[in-house]
């Protein structure tokens, strides 16, 4: 190459480079003139009206977009909230996972004003790095300006474990905790379990209620397979899930209730490692081999999930009832076959015998959090005070007063007319901006669902609701106890990531597993895995894990 | 014939220019050079200023340093890679989906090209290459999609007529044996129509007369293909199987991401995959980009040594 192509070669890479620092040079200062430190809105006690500002809000939920209003600025409960706070929120939810997001969301800089997302597990770990390497702001000074929202961090309120990894930045503050229960009363049971179509089980003549044993759970999905039930030319498929096979692990709990370790006489045990988890994955491989369980449950994607839940496809299938309510599966059943009702199957035993024997956790579900760059971080937690007080919690969940609900005894009763609207065309309660699912709810503090308004929008006058006592009885006849214990932050283990690729795998091999031909092959996969993480130092996590429970103990039964 | 050609367009060209003729000869074709500038543009953004991202292989990459500032690593993400428990399945699946691909999908084009090229209906023939080509442009999530709803065991239509004729039902995209073909005919289908263009193109460059000739000689159509057509094809061939052999480490990643599951996962997970897993799944960037040099790598070599040996047994190479 002559030296003068090389010149305009360097004079070429210049000028990008200057385009470059030029346009990043013009963005940083767009988003410096919109960042008014001083402005108006900081004075929380003002009575000016506050400044108006747009913030972008990050939903990291995938498929949450179903419960944004499609008009985010003009719906009744945008509109409320930019009265009270000036502040519109432009609100855009992940299309990919929500680890994926996070990854490359802090890899390209490219960040919402406000975050909001999953409150635990990978995320928080990605979420506290981020923390620590400056990507999220520090909002320990506006924090004690709000009450409401310090109360939300409080130890008093939180679980343990998630107490302690939101205050693990010394006397730095970077997350806020959501949506979880206000009072013990607001602790949600979702009724996780297996559900049956009554008219398939009358069919093959078997009482729901008597299936409790893996043994018997196996008869009886023979026996509606070997019915070979036709409908509409399609044939019934014994037991079906969800996108990815969600939420067939609850036959897992057949065998094991224990958490990521079993912890027995001060000795640790991972979860992986055990011989019940082999009997647990040789369970699922028979069904799948036998063709009692849907073969595209672990492949098919929400859409061909719910085309089959949503034609009554599957005799039994796994999931949480709220979920089959919510994605209108019960009511589209029923809808076009009257006897199709769903009621719940079992419930199946525990690892002791037990079918009734059920815990739930006081935990919330969303992360909140101000990130670097954000453009307004006092209107940013104007709106979030807002949000978290009682008014704010009340327009998200229940919508304006006077339009949407009417006072009676001091609590919110819905107006039918909203109730008949939305079971003519679903969603339009969310299209409102309210709603015990909207994504107003991720942001609005503590869930007073009870304590607060008596119960869920509508449930003087829904329907589904009644399926959801009528559940509870089935199964919860000894009631639910409230969990105890914390859960392992396993990044703390020294010489953690070393396994933490492998661990990341048990995900993957337990499917596979499922997928293999033989008991054999499957047991290869699992032992495969097992020789690995021994090798990274499992027996060593063990060992953490046994003192760290001496310490103070992890949770160590949990169903779900 | 080239002797009396080269004079002309070594004069128009500059060929061997003095110092400062270049720019002068860049100035003087001024136009030319303007439609290639796009390209050249987008090749320096897309293509070498992104080359720096490789010192991520090397380092360990933190959010609030970024790619400049993040401390040097040395090689422990190559050495993490190449000890990975996983290492050889995943090259092993690699090369077995990238050479099936190659051995089916490398000569499935020149044998269409040559098809097409016998047609002598000419609407018909327009038409086959149309369909053809079509499945080119419809994108491997579309194309993924179909292929699940085809052969679904739940009411898809291959499955359908299988079971009409008493067989028993299959979940083809579930049973490992039936996995490899899936893959490797979906990509033949796919690419067949647009791959056998340039070969079309060489056909038609290859001069009449030589087939005239044959045809005087009494040769039939299957010589004229094998003495006139296919040695016509041998220097594109070549130069595209040189360029396919460097994409060996590529097994496709869109087809494998899209259409791999649980069930089929321990012969599907490929370099591409593993890469994308490990970087943006679990956010390990470092290791995902030695893993994706090393593909590179070994892609390059690939390329070097094929053509080399291409240069001795053929006398083609590409440079």
């Amino acid at each position: 190459m002559s030296r003068g192509v090389w010149k305009g070669t360097k004079s070429i890479l210049a000028l990008i480079l200057t385009m470059s620092v030029v346009l990043a040079g013009c963005g940083g200062a767009d988003t410096g003139s919109e960042s008014p430190a001083n402005s108006k809105g900081n004075d929380t006690s003002s009575t000016d009206k506050p400044k108006d500002v747009t913030l972008t809000v990050m939903a990291n939920w995938p498929g949450a977009d179903a419960f944004i209003s499609k008009d985010q600025e003009n719906n009744p409960i945008a509109k409320a909230i930019k009265e009270k706070t000036g502040v519109t929120l432009k609100i855009e939810v992940t299309k990919v996972s929500t680890v994926e997001k996070l990854n490359t969301m802090f890899a390209t800089g490219d960040l919402p004003d406000i975050y909001v997302g999953p409150a635990w597990g990978e995320e928080l770990n990605i979420m506290k790095k981020a923390a620590e390497q400056g990507q999220i702001l520090d909002i320990t000074t506006q924090l004690s300006k709000y009450p409401t929202l310090t109360m939300n961090v409080s130890q008093e309120f939180m679980p343990k474990d998630i107490y302690d990894a939101y205050h693990s930045f010394g006397d730095k503050q970077y997350f806020m905790y959501n949506r979880y229960p206000a009072k013990p009363e607001d602790i949600k049971d979702w009724l996780h379990g297996l559900f049956v179509r009554k008219d398939i089980a009358d069919k093959v003549v078997v009482d729901p209620k008597s299936v409790h044993t893996p043994e018997q759970l196996y008869d009886f999905l023979k026996k509606i397979k070997d019915a070979n039930i036709q409908e509409k030319g399609k044939t019934i498929i014994p037991l079906g899930s969800n996108a990815n096979g969600w939420a067939l692990y609850l036959t897992n709990k057949m065998f094991y209730n224990f958490t990521t370790f079993k912890i027995e006489n001060g000795i640790a045990q991972h979860s992986f490692m055990t011989p019940e988890v082999e009997k647990q994955i040789l369970y699922q491989r028979k069904l799948i081999a036998e063709g009692l369980i849907d073969p595209e449950a672990y492949t098919q994607t929400t859409a061909i999930a719910d085309e089959k839940a949503l034609q009554g496809r599957y005799a039994v299938i796994a999931a949480h009832l709220y979920n089959l309510i919510n994605r209108k599966v019960i009511s589209t059943v029923e809808k076009d076959n009257p006897n199709a009702v769903y009621v719940p199957l079992g419930p199946l035993n525990n690892a002791d015998g037990d079918p009734y024997r059920h815990t739930v956790k006081a935990e919330g579900d969303n992360l909140v959090a101000l990130m670097k760059g954000n453009k307004d971080p006092e209107a940013s937690m104007r709106v979030l005070n807002f949000l978290a007080s009682d008014e704010g919690w009340m327009l998200a969940n229940y919508g304006v007063e006077g339009v949407h609900y009417e006072m009676a005894d001091g609590k919110p009763v819905a107006k039918k007319e909203w109730i008949d609207k939305e079971k003519d065309a679903s969603g339009t309660l969310l299209q409102e901006g309210f709603g015990n699912q909207s994504i107003y709810t991720f942001m609005a503090g503590q869930n007073r669902t009870f304590s607060l308004a008596g119960g869920p929008y509508g449930h003087q006058f829904d329907e589904t609701y009644k399926r959801i006592t009528e559940a509870q009885k089935i199964m919860r006849k000894n009631g639910v106890e409230l969990l105890q214990g914390r859960n392992p932050v396993l990044t703390e283990f020294t010489g953690f990531d070393k396994l933490k690729p492998l661990l990341e795998q048990v995900d993957a091999v337990t499917k596979q597993a499922y997928y293999a031909k033989t008991e054999d092959e499957a047991m290869g996969l699992i032992n495969n895995l097992r020789g690995e993480l021994e090798k990274a130092g499992i027996h060593e996590l063990e060992k953490w894990a046994a003192e760290e429970d001496k310490k103070s103990p992890f949770t160590k039964y949990k169903t779900e | 014939m080239q002797q009396q050609i080269r004079p002309p367009v070594q004069q128009a060209s500059g060929f061997a220019p003095r110092k400062g003729r270049l720019w002068k000869e860049i100035w003087k074709h001024k136009a030319f050079y303007l439609f290639m500038l796009p390209g050249v543009v987008w090749f320096i953004i897309f293509a070498y200023i992104p080359l720096y991202g490789l010192t991520l292989a090397f380092k360990d990459y933190r959010f609030d340093l970024g790619m400049f500032g993040s401390p040097w690593a040395g090689f422990k993400y190559f050495h993490e890679f190449f000890v990975y428990y996983q290492f050889k399945e995943i090259i092993r699946n690699t090369i077995v989906i990238s050479v099936l691909k190659l051995l089916i999908g490398f000569p499935a084009p020149i044998l269409l090209a040559i098809l097409l090229n016998e047609v002598r209906h000419a609407l018909f023939k327009r038409s086959v290459q149309t369909i053809s080509y079509l499945p080119h442009f419809i994108s491997w999530v579309v194309v993924a999609t179909l292929m699940i709803r085809i052969f679904t065991p739940d009411g898809g239509p291959v499955n359908e007529l299988m079971a009409s004729f008493g067989m028993e039902r299959v979940f083809f995209m579930g049973e490992k044996a039936y996995f490899y073909p899936m893959i490797v005919l979906s990509a033949v289908w796919k690419g067949i129509g647009f791959g056998s263009i340039i070969y079309l193109a060489a056909i038609a460059g290859i001069d009449p007369q030589l087939y005239e000739a044959a045809r005087i000689d009494g040769a039939g159509r299957f010589r004229q293909i094998l003495h006139i057509t296919l040695p016509g094809l041998k220097t594109v061939a070549v130069t595209l199987f040189i360029l396919d052999v460097g994409g060996l480490m590529y097994a496709g990643f869109e087809q494998l991401y899209l259409l791999s599951n649980p069930a089929v996962a321990s012969i599907g997970t490929i370099l591409d995959t593993h890469v994308i897993q490990s970087g943006l799944k679990q956010g390990r960037f470092g290791y995902a980009t030695a893993a994706g040099l090393f593909q590179s790598v070994i892609g390059l070599i690939l390329v070097l040594i094929v053509n080399r040996v291409s240069k001795r047994v053929n006398g083609v190479s590409i440079w």
